[in-house]
């Protein structure tokens, strides 16, 4: 070690005495060693997978929207809004078949909607009967507004739906952001409380027992309600003893990572995205992004592990011991 | 001690209302404008938001926008931070703390602006209380953005105060933090846009040039802002701007510019050559989609103008002052055309079901946006106007100072720039 460094040393003496810097042997080991730990402390802190995704129950439940047999008669919306302290007319309003005439979206103050699509062949006759599908939100096995939401308002429950607590919701709307099926709406008009509305598969329902109002009043058995699993096989069941009755796919199975509702079609589902069935692809985006984002950024370990390395360059390379 | 920092501040507080007519006239053009911004924002908090121009489909407007274009300006105070602090670049060594100044002022204006488009702004606190870190992008983007707040804080407080004191700053209280502010500067921006491609419900969006997009034209219009501000403060107080500095800056705008259009060829190469789904939202950008042309003249502008900005900047003509303030101005409205419009509201249209809603903000989208700007304009006045008598030595802890008369130019306190230049 240089001795003549040694001796330089100014000692503390009030504000005006910078610490001494070394620019010797011993200096560079000492940064080395400081960058070496927060290198490996770094890896270490990155180095955990992605803990975000929810841990799902085996029993989580689901819905099975059989669209062949659904005939728009529009009962779950009535139910829908009925069980949900929504407006809504009496039963009866229900009939009225001139909604479907435009695409309809879920609304604030309507979770579920039924759209229309006519039968697309070259030349359809009147008396082909329209394709009806009911749209709300999917409850995804791995939420991407879970995943956004900053306040964890959304939260994937472990048995199966995404649930919205409207009292940690601070309305920055960036769940809306991360729905790949858009069925998330915002109440603009309301002043000071705003909230997301969305369809809550009836947790209030469920919870004692009962089973969601669309699914109890629908009158053809469209919709049902049951464990994901035993839904999934009931779902391929019914597809082996029908093929020609329904195109071999489920849709929900894996779908954006997967959903809780479920979907068999007699139309290629491609057929069905201007009514709400998006394509997508087999994972769920929230699934990419939180792995990517522990693995890089865990503990601000990359930006400050390259903070300390310039900030060892600059002392290591100043001229003549200042800086 | 604490009691001579807050005879500081307070002497500061009262400088900012001491100026010449035209620096009065200046910040009453800016109160009212900040007030009325405020007016609107009420009107906004007490009618709901449908007061705006957004939507279910389009719900994220002019406020996200210009909250994305401002994240920019300041991530640029890093571009004159690098050449000084790593290249010992001397000329802009004084410069730096105007850019951090303006950093501070940006951020406090983008925070302004998610204030403004939160439907629950009362639960603002609900960030700190139920934090869901790491798994929401946003999360991360609330610390960037504080933490480089704090960041350049720090630093230019440190600086300006040590300055007052008539003392040399520490090199441990400052270079350590400005180094973390070079790569928190680059985080920020890129937090931002991941904030963007992590959706992947938005094809738009799910694109890996945005990052580099952002970071390219955010340091073409920050040093843009820094240039004009630079050339203004010139004008109007007796603080001398070199001539190298501004042609420094000019030259970290060519390059970034060119970069951003560079990176801009590349994106619609991708979308329009192979036509995947995605670019069903750059034709609505770029041409329109079936007979909806809203965003069309904007984009086009932004490009015309930052195309134009760019040419004379690669001309000699832009050494004279007016070429290249005007080429500065027409890019910055350039990038945050291009930034706002440009990139926010194209990946809502057309919607995941395949929908075109159109979004028009309304006129008091516009109010509340120009009082914040104001409002920061104000707020960075107010620094620059503080920190131009401390930096020359005429404000400091020993000695009053009556900004009425013009006592000459005073010795020079020992300031970082000096120390660093040695």
């Amino acid at each position: 070690m240089n001795a003549r460094t040694s001796s330089q040393r100014t000692p503390k003496s009030g504000s005006d005495a910078h610490p001494p810097i070394d620019t010797s042997r011993r200096g560079f080991l000492k940064a080395g060693a400081v960058l070496t730990a927060l290198t490996v402390g770094g890896k270490s802190l990155a180095s955990d997978g992605a803990d975000g995704a929810s841990k799902l129950s085996q029993g989580r439940m689901g819905v099975l929207v059989d669209l062949t047999r659904c005939v728009g008669c529009r009962r779950c919306e009535w139910a829908c809004n009925d069980a949900n302290d929504n407006p809504h007319g009496k039963l009866e309003e229900c009939d009225d078949q001139s909604v479907f005439a435009s695409l309809r979206r879920p609304r604030t103050d309507q979770f579920c909607v039924v759209n229309a699509t006519r039968n697309p062949k070259a030349d359809p006759s009147p008396t082909d009967p329209p394709i009806f599908t009911k749209i709300q939100c999917m409850h995804c096995e791995y939420p991407p507004c879970v995943s956004a939401c900053l306040v964890g308002a959304m939260q994937k429950s472990p048995d199966g739906p995404v649930t919205y607590d409207a009292s940690k919701c601070i309305g920055c709307r960036y769940c809306m952001m991360a729905c790949p099926f858009e069925r998330l709406t915002y109440e603009y008009d309301r002043r000071f409380t705003p909230r997301i509305r969305k369809c809550e598969l009836c947790s209030h329902r469920t919870h004692d027992g009962k089973l969601p109002a669309c699914v109890e009043i629908c009158p053809v058995e469209a919709l049902q309600y049951g464990k994901r699993e035993d839904l999934l096989r009931v779902a391929h069941e019914r597809i082996a003893a029908h093929p020609d009755k329904y195109v071999d796919h489920v849709y929900g199975e894996s779908e954006g990572g997967g959903t809780s509702w479920l979907y068999l079609s007699a139309r290629p589902f491609e057929q069905l995205v201007d009514v709400g069935l998006p394509r997508l692809p087999d994972k769920s985006p929230a699934e990419r992004t939180e792995h990517i984002q522990h693995a890089i950024f865990k503990g601000a370990a990359g930006p400050l592990g390259i903070a300390a390395i310039l900030t060892t360059l600059h002392f290591l390379t100043r001229k003549g011991g200042h800086a | 001690m604490i009691r001579e920092y807050l005879t500081f501040l307070y002497r500061c507080f009262r400088l900012s209302f001491v100026g010449t007519a035209g620096y009065y006239l200046w910040m009453f053009a800016l109160s009212v404008i900040s007030l009325l911004g405020l007016n609107a924002y009420c009107k906004q908090f007490v009618l709901g938001m449908g007061v705006t121009g957004m939507s279910d489909h389009v719900s994220w407007g002019l406020y996200i926008a210009n909250f994305a274009f401002f994240v920019g300006m300041a991530a640029a105070a890093a571009m004159l931070v690098i050449p000084v602090y790593i290249y010992r670049n001397r000329e802009l060594s004084h410069l730096v703390i105007f850019a951090q100044l303006l950093a501070v002022a940006t951020i406090i204006m983008s925070l302004l602006f998610v204030v403004v488009d939160l439907g629950r702004p009362d639960r603002f606190h609900h960030m700190m209380l139920r934090f869901n870190f790491p798994i929401s992008m946003l999360t991360w983007d609330v610390i960037s953005l504080n933490g480089y707040l704090a960041l350049n804080l720090h630093i230019c407080g440190y600086l300006i105060y040590t300055a007052y004191r008539r003392r040399e700053p520490t090199k441990l209280f400052y270079i350590p933090f400005v180094m973390v502010a070079i790569i928190w500067a680059f985080s920020t921006q890129l937090v931002e846009a991941f904030l963007y491609c992590g959706l992947g419900g938005r094809p738009f969006w799910n694109s890996a040039v945005i990052a580099p997009r952002l970071v390219a034209s955010a340091f073409a219009a920050g040093p843009s802002i820094l240039i004009i501000a630079l050339h203004v403060i010139s004008r109007t107080t007796d603080y001398q701007v070199p001539e190298k500095a501004f042609l420094t800056l000019r030259n970290i705008v060519r390059i970034a510019m060119a970069a951003s259009f560079f990176l801009l060829m590349s994106e619609l190469f991708t979308e329009f050559y192979t036509d995947s789904a995605h670019v069903a939202s750059a034709r609505y950008l770029f041409l329109g989609l079936d007979g909806r042309y809203g965003l069309v003249p904007w984009i086009w502008t932004a490009l015309s103008l930052n195309a134009i900005g760019l040419v004379i900047l690669f001309t000699p003509a832009s050494k004279s002052r007016g070429f290249l303030i005007s080429a500065c101005a027409m890019m910055i409205v350039g990038v945050w055309i291009e930034k706002g419009m440009g990139l926010v509201i194209p990946a809502f249209i057309p919607s995941p079901l395949g929908e075109i809603v159109e979004y028009k903000p309304t006129l008091n989208e516009w109010m509340v946006t120009a009082g914040i700007t104001a409002f920061g304009f104000l707020v960075f006045t107010i620094l620059v106007r503080v920190t131009i008598p401390v930096l020359s030595g005429k404000l400091a802890f020993d000695r009053p100072y009556d900004p009425a008369r013009n006592e000459g130019p005073a010795e020079t306190a020992p300031t970082a720039s000096n120390a660093t230049g040695s």
